[in-house]
């Protein structure tokens, strides 16, 4: 389980550093946007995954 | 310098053969070394999660359609471990064929925005000199 989310995690950040280097020229910004992206993504992720874990088990 | 078409053909024949290159015709050597760091890594990354066995004409042909845009790396790839035979069960061997068939479809990502790069580049040369905006 763990390793299957570092895998999702990690093409999830190359997706986002690629897709920021895309819309902007200055590689320094694209990546430093590109990681706060991700930072919110995984956030996202992880607080749905322990809702859907909680309210799975709640029910 | 030269014209603008055989620059461009250049320039993604050079991308074709190494994740980054072309965008060094266009002096991009910054997002060269960017792009070219993130597609490799996620080749190499992929090769090992399939234990270097994710590469290969004859027991992933359909994969290959997507890994062969990556180019050298995938020859080099195809080369060194195409000898190689699967006896065990290897564990994330789906997880290297996505990691390695994404990195070859990001090349072509890359690609295109080597050639937007080139758009503006020749926009901008055909503007007449002290045209604003």
């Amino acid at each position: 389980m763990t390793i299957h989310a570092v895998q999702l995690a990690f093409l999830m950040l190359i997706s986002c550093l690629v897709y920021h280097a895309l819309r902007e020229d200055d590689v320094r910004h694209a990546a430093t946007i590109g990681m706060r992206r991700f930072g919110s993504f995984a956030v996202i992720v992880v607080v749905a995954g322990i809702a859907l874990q909680w309210f799975t088990r709640w029910l | 310098m030269q014209t603008s078409i055989p620059r461009i053909l250049s320039g993604l024949v050079l991308g074709l053969v190494l994740p980054g290159l072309g965008h060094v015709l266009y002096r991009r050597t910054d997002k060269a070394l960017y792009f070219g760091v993130l597609v490799i890594a996620a080749f190499v990354v992929g090769l090992w999660l399939g234990d270097w066995r994710v590469v290969s004409s004859v027991r992933f042909p359909l994969y290959l359609l997507a890994q062969c845009w990556l180019g050298l790396p995938v020859l080099i790839a195809l080369q060194a471990t195409s000898s190689l035979k699967i006896t065990t069960d290897i564990a994330y061997l789906d997880a290297g064929l996505l990691y390695t068939c994404v990195a070859g479809l990001l090349n072509l990502v890359v690609l295109v925005d080597l050639y937007e790069i080139h758009v503006k580049t020749a926009a901008a040369a055909a503007k007449p000199v002290g045209a604003s905006a």
